[in-house]
Formats: structure tokens, C-alpha cells, sequence
């Protein structure tokens, strides 16, 4: 009763049975991962919360043909990619470009109501746009590889298992991605800090 | 080792993944090579750039959306047994049925042919044209059946029912036989929360309009001795029909009984200058009646001192005690569930009951308790404080898409009540929402709840309108022009205030406190 923790595995034995308050403890789990995994795959909150749901009601429909090969999370971002290509195929138009908050719906953006510090925001903002600005850039198969090893934190195993891939070609499909990813870095650093660094030296002199 | 090699192995050489051989020599690469040193820098930056970044926090009513949405799949799982079991029921009692009727029916079948007993062959002959005969004089006195025009009694039939019913089933097929003529043209759009006419809907540019009028206008064709007078009293009486359903519908015990009784909206009783309305509704008010008497003298009559109208002298007779507002809202994509919040404030402390009545179609899922006599489901029951905030989430799901409805009253502990009219587009997938675009209006007349539903559907987004104001006639030049031209007529014409959050508006009037109440309970 004092809030023990029932394990991932206990829960899903629950869900299995059609236990949806089960399943909302899983959810409630992995919501923010998952979340997270789809607004790096998709660029937007918008589209990011609509796939976290996705994902989820996918799972809850799905979970009966869970067999535990891999773990639920494991499982469970499977379904969030497939879900996010799906979303991307669907919406070619979702840019990454579109993370400036010229959003309308700014109430609802988290971010934007805890923000403690504003230049450090502003600075973090910026890089943090950058890296979406060069995820972007990428195709589909490199930044998803790139979100889920290097954003995600997930080895090379799991990787390979929520891409359903051999572990050697997680590998060298990596390191591909990952010199890509320097390359877009690379031009838009040239872009878009160059060009603001020299007003700012003007100014100075 | 090549620069170009070099810069290809570069993010093993990050990851620390290579032969000691393979990197040592890439050090000593780096050392020398300014080029390739300078990828190295880059590649560092951007990755650390890369682990750095963190997605933002998950919008906060994200999870209460999934949970409530995993609920409600739950919920569909069971039903679905049950019809698997019912549905395995019948079809045993079928068989069963079967089964028995079988030898019954071969019995009769062999007695009606067997020719060895005569009387029964006789009989069985002359009994199957018997009842043909008979036929004619029992169709023969029943009356002319008109589909068009049956529809006109049962109107009236429908307004004696009761007001949950009405509510259910609004005379939305009435309501297109009373447009005028040259707002036929424009059907699709004056009509767009029908779901009947779903596939002009889904047309939201405005530029199609016109041809999706012309391809609904012939199945609006009306019988001309049906339409020649309609026409010829519709300045006057425009969509006289609808305004008796929505007094139905409002559950002011102040809106005086006897409009409600009269069936009609006659210019007789009601006052010509808007004498009766306090002086402190005036201006906007005389403003809008001049305006519309300008164009129609006689609307200008009835839809001026906007008074027999519940909904209208609500406005201009009492105050509401509370304000409802939107505080939040997502855009409704079909089959998602979506969040919105509204925020509510009293005037004075007050215990305080919401109710939601769902319209077709909308589902609220965090609506729970049934009220009973049309009063829709609990939604909210709290203590309110004075002048202070309390936020109603509403959490929602349509099934289809258009224009939609639901109507939320706010019921004090007296009995009173008071009720708004959320209005809202849902669209079939995501769209990006944007009101830059012009709407062209091809009906001059419009009721505000019949409008806002256009407007709500051409432009996404969604009204929070009182009830005290959505029966009300309004004038809009048939024309093309912006939503923000088309709210700054509305807000003429009501003397009101849109207030604008994210993609919805909610409305406000500028003087509630102030109006004093004519009416004593």
C-alpha cells in the first residue's frame, strides 16, 4: 500500500487483462520519454504530444501481442518511432524551423511558465534551436539513430532492438549520422552565428 | 591515413571506439593537420551541443489526456463483448427458432398443398388478394404524403416535447427551408455544423463556396407555394422557427413565460424603440438597431430591443454573477481527446453546479453524472469564493467532423442557472491553424450561434458565447472579409467584447454589473 512500486512487468501482466489503471501507471512511467522522443524525432510540442498519445493507445490496443521479448520500454518506443515516421510521412510539412514559439498557443507551453533564469534560457534556447535547426537537416534514418543514442541514452543493443536492427549496422549507421550531424552543425554555425557575431563586434569597436 | 579518412573515422574516434593503433594515429594527425583539427572541433561542440539539448517538458495536461483517452478505449473494450455475446445469443435463438418453426412450416406447407382437402385449397387462394383489396380504402383517406411540408407540423410537434428532446434534435432540416432565397447559394456555408452536409464542410476554403452552394442548392428546392410566402414575411420573421427552439432550450426561470408560449415572434407586444432596455445597455444597443433597420425595418423591430428572446434580455435585463472564460484550449482533431479549460469567477461566494450538455457527436469524457430533464452532465460542483479564479477542465472527443456544439450552464444554489455555448470546429487530422484567410458571407441574416459555427469551422477555432446572446439576429454584409472584420461586426451589433486567447474567443459584455434586474423571481 505505501506506494510500492509494482514493476514494469506486473503492471503490463495487468494491462494484458484490460486493466486501463494498470496501464496509466505505465504510462504515467514513460510518458515523458517517450514525449521526449518524438518531440526530438518531430521538432514541435504540437505533433509531439499527439504521437505520445499515439504511441500510448497503439500500446494499450496492442499489448495483448506484447510476448516480453524485450522490455516494455524497449517495446514501447518501437512503437513511438514507428509512430513518428508515420506522423513525418504523413506531415511533410512539420519543419524543425518551426521551434520559435510564434505559436498561438503559448499558454500551454510548459517552458515558457518555468523559466527561471532569461538570458541562461535565452543562450540554452538558442543552442538548443540549433540542434534541432541541424537534426532537422538529417534524414529520417540518421536522426533517429542519433536521437536514440545520443539523446536518448540508449545503447547499442537497445537500439538495435527498438530499430530492429543488427547491432554492427547501429554502429555504422552512427557514426554516419553523427559526421552529418557535425556537417549541418557546421553550416549552420556558419549561417547563423557568424553573421550575428558581427554586428556585435561593430558595436563594440 | 588520409585527411578524408580521417575526418570519416572522427566520430569513432569520439567514441573512443577504435584500435589504440588506429588512434594514435589519428592523434598525431589532428596534431599536425589544421583542417582536420578543425572538424575534430566542431564535431566536439556539435556533439556535446547534441547531449546537451533537452526536449522541453511534456505540456501538462498531456498525461490526464492519454489517461482519459486509455480510459476511454477501456471503456469500448467491454461494450464490444457484449455485442459479440449478444450477437452470439441471437443467432443461437435464431437457430433455435429455426429449428422449431421448421416442421410447423412444413406442415402447413403440405396441408396448403395437398389437393385432397378441398376447402382448404379454396380458401388459401381467395385469402392473399383479400387484404390487396382492402388496401385501398384504408391509404385512401390518409393524407397526401409531402415529405417537404410534413416536416412543418412536426416542428411544432417537436416544441411541445420536451426541452430535452429539442435539445437532442434541434429543427436544423426546418431551418434550411428558412433562408432566403439568395442565401440558398450559400447553404454549405450557412449551414456548417449539419452533419448531413459533411462534404461541403469539408471544403474550408472560401473560395469553394460558391460551388459547393450550387452542387447542395438543388436538394433545397422548395415546393413554390411553400416558398413564396416564407419569403415574402421573411424580413420580418426570419428563421422565426429556430428562435422558438432555442427559448426552449434556455433554462432562465427570468425569461418571461409568456414569450415562450406564443409560438411566435410577432412584432405586436414588443416595443418599438428600445425603450424597455435600461439606459445602461443603450448605446451599443440603439447602434445595432439603427444599423439593422437600415437595411431590414422590420428586423430592426424585433432583433433591436433584442427581448423576446431569452437569451437577449438576459443581456440587457440582469446581470450574470459569474464570468466564464477560456483558459485553455487545444485545436479538436477527430477521435482525439483534447483539453480545455475554462475558468469561471463569481461575483460573491457562491456553491456552484456545471453542467456540460454534449452536443452529436462530442463526447466529454470527464463528465460524469447524469443530471436528468435535459439538464446535462456534472461537470464541476465546488464552492466558488468571491472573484476568484477556478479553472473546469473539459475534456473532449468528437467522433466526426464539422461544427460543433455543447452548451455549458453554470446552476447556483438558488436555481438559477445560466448557460454558454461553447462552439468549435473539429477537423479530421491536424490542420495548421491559421485566420488570416478571408470568409465570404453569402447570408445576410444569421442568428449569432448559427454564424459563430460558420466562423468556428472556416477558422478553427472556437466561441464561448453566453446564451444570453446566441439568439440573436445579426446582419453581415454578404461579402468576403477577414474573421477579425467579421468579430468587429459581431461586437458592433452586440455591444460586446471578443476576447481573444490562443485560437478561441470568449465573450464579454461590458456592462453586466451594472444592469439591474427588472424581473423579481
Amino acid at each position: 500500500m505505501r506506494g510500492e512500486r509494482q514493476s514494469d512487468e506486473n503492471l503490463v501482466l495487468k494491462a494484458k487483462r484490460g486493466d486501463a489503471d494498470a496501464f496509466n501507471i505505465l504510462v504515467e512511467r514513460h510518458y515523458r520519454r517517450i514525449y521526449s522522443l518524438a518531440f526530438q524525432l518531430l521538432g514541435n510540442s504540437e505533433d509531439a504530444a499527439d504521437a505520445t498519445q499515439e504511441t500510448f493507445v497503439k500500446a494499450f490496443e496492442q499489448i495483448r501481442y506484447f510476448r516480453g521479448d524485450s522490455s516494455f520500454s524497449t517495446w514501447l518506443h518501437r512503437i513511438a518511432i514507428n509512430t513518428c515516421k508515420d506522423m513525418m510521412r504523413r506531415n511533410r510539412t512539420v519543419q524543425f524551423s518551426q521551434l520559435t514559439p510564434e505559436d498561438e498557443h503559448t499558454e500551454f507551453d510548459p517552458a515558457t511558465l518555468t523559466e527561471p533564469n532569461p538570458d541562461e534560457i535565452l543562450a540554452e534556447r538558442e543552442r538548443a534551436e540549433l540542434v534541432w535547426l541541424a537534426l532537422g537537416k538529417l534524414s529520417d534514418e540518421a536522426r533517429q539513430i542519433l536521437v536514440l543514442c545520443d539523446m536518448q541514452g540508449f545503447s547499442y543493443a537497445e537500439v538495435a532492438a527498438i530499430l530492429n536492427l543488427p547491432e554492427g549496422t547501429v554502429k555504422s549507421r552512427l557514426h554516419r549520422a553523427r559526421n552529418a550531424f557535425k556537417e549541418a552543425w557546421k553550416s549552420l554555425k556558419r549561417e547563423q552565428i557568424e553573421p550575428l557575431k558581427r554586428p556585435r563586434g561593430g558595436d563594440e569597436k | 591515413m588520409t585527411c578524408r579518412e580521417v575526418v570519416e573515422r572522427l566520430p569513432e574516434y569520439w567514441s573512443d571506439e577504435l584500435s589504440e593503433a588506429t588512434r594514435n594515429e589519428i592523434t598525431a594527425h589532428l596534431r599536425e593537420c589544421l583542417a582536420c583539427q578543425r572538424e575534430w572541433d566542431f564535431l566536439q561542440t556539435a556533439m556535446a551541443a547534441l547531449r546537451s539539448a533537452r526536449a522541453p517538458e511534456p505540456p501538462p495536461e498531456l498525461l490526464v489526456r492519454i489517461q482519459a483517452e486509455v480510459k476511454a478505449r477501456q471503456r469500448l473494450k467491454p461494450v464490444f463483448v457484449w455485442r459479440w455475446q449478444w450477437a452470439t445469443a441471437a443467432a443461437v435463438a435464431t437457430f433455435a427458432l429455426l429449428c422449431l418453426s421448421v416442421p410447423l412450416f412444413q406442415r402447413t406447407r403440405e396441408k396448403a398443398l395437398m389437393p385432397s382437402s378441398p376447402v382448404i385449397a379454396e380458401r388459401a387462394v381467395p385469402a392473399l388478394p383479400a387484404p390487396a383489396l382492402e388496401l385501398p380504402p384504408t391509404v385512401a383517406p390518409s393524407k397526401p404524403q409531402i415529405p417537404s411540408i410534413a416536416t412543418l407540423p412536426t416542428l411544432k410537434e417537436r416544441l411541445e416535447k420536451p426541452r430535452r428532446k429539442v435539445l437532442a434534435e434541434r429543427p436544423r432540416s426546418e431551418r434550411i427551408s428558412e433562408v432566403p432565397e439568395t442565401g440558398l447559394r450559400a447553404m454549405g456555408s450557412s449551414e456548417p455544423s449539419q452533419s448531413k452536409n459533411l462534404p461541403p464542410l469539408s471544403i474550408p476554403s472560401g473560395e469553394q463556396q460558391g460551388e459547393v452552394g450550387e452542387n447542395v442548392a438543388p436538394e433545397i428546392s422548395i415546393p413554390p407555394e411553400k416558398t413564396a410566402p416564407q419569403i415574402a414575411q421573411l424580413p420580418s420573421e426570419p428563421r422565426k422557427v429556430p428562435f422558438i427552439a432555442e427559448l426552449e432550450l434556455s433554462e432562465q426561470p427570468r425569461a418571461p413565460k409568456p414569450e415562450l408560449k406564443v409560438g411566435e415572434l410577432p412584432p405586436a407586444p414588443i416595443p418599438e424603440s428600445p425603450a424597455g432596455v435600461p439606459s445602461t445597455a443603450g448605446a451599443p444597443m440603439a447602434r445595432r438597431s439603427e444599423g439593422i433597420e437600415s437595411q431590414y425595418p422590420a428586423m430592426g423591430r424585433h432583433a433591436g430591443p433584442h427581448m423576446q428572446m431569452g437569451g437577449g434580455q438576459a443581456q440587457a435585463f440582469f446581470a450574470v454573477p459569474f464570468s466564464l472564460r477560456w483558459k485553455g484550449y487545444e485545436p479538436v482533431a477527430v477521435g482525439k481527446v483534447r483539453l480545455w479549460q475554462l475558468s469561471l469567477v463569481s461575483e460573491s461566494p457562491q456553491v456552484v453546479t456545471v453542467t456540460v450538455q454534449p452536443g452529436e457527436r462530442v463526447e466529454v469524457l470527464n463528465a460524469q453524472a447524469l443530471l436528468g430533464e435535459g439538464k446535462g452532465l456534472v461537470l464541476w460542483r465546488d464552492k466558488l469564493p468571491a472573484l476568484k479564479e477556478s479553472t473546469i477542465s473539459l475534456l473532449l472527443r468528437v467522433t466526426e467532423p464539422g461544427a460543433r456544439r455543447l452548451k455549458v450552464t453554470v446552476e447556483m444554489a438558488d436555481g438559477r442557472t445560466f448557460s454558454w455555448w461553447c462552439v468549435f470546429a473539429a477537423v479530421e487530422r491536424e490542420e495548421p491553424v491559421r485566420i488570416r484567410k478571408p470568409i465570404s458571407f453569402q447570408v445576410e441574416q444569421w442568428t449569432v450561434l448559427d454564424f459563430l459555427s460558420n466562423l468556428a469551422w472556416e477558422s478553427k477555432s472556437a466561441f464561448l458565447v453566453p446564451e444570453t446572446v446566441v439568439n440573436q439576429v445579426i446582419s453581415i454584409p454578404m461579402r468576403a472579409m477577414s474573421i477579425y472584420e467579421a468579430m468587429t461586426l459581431l461586437e458592433r451589433q452586440l455591444g460586446g467584447k471578443w476576447l481573444r486567447l490562443g485560437n478561441t474567443f470568449s465573450w464579454s459584455t461590458p456592462i453586466p454589473a451594472l444592469a439591474v434586474p427588472p424581473i423579481k423571481q
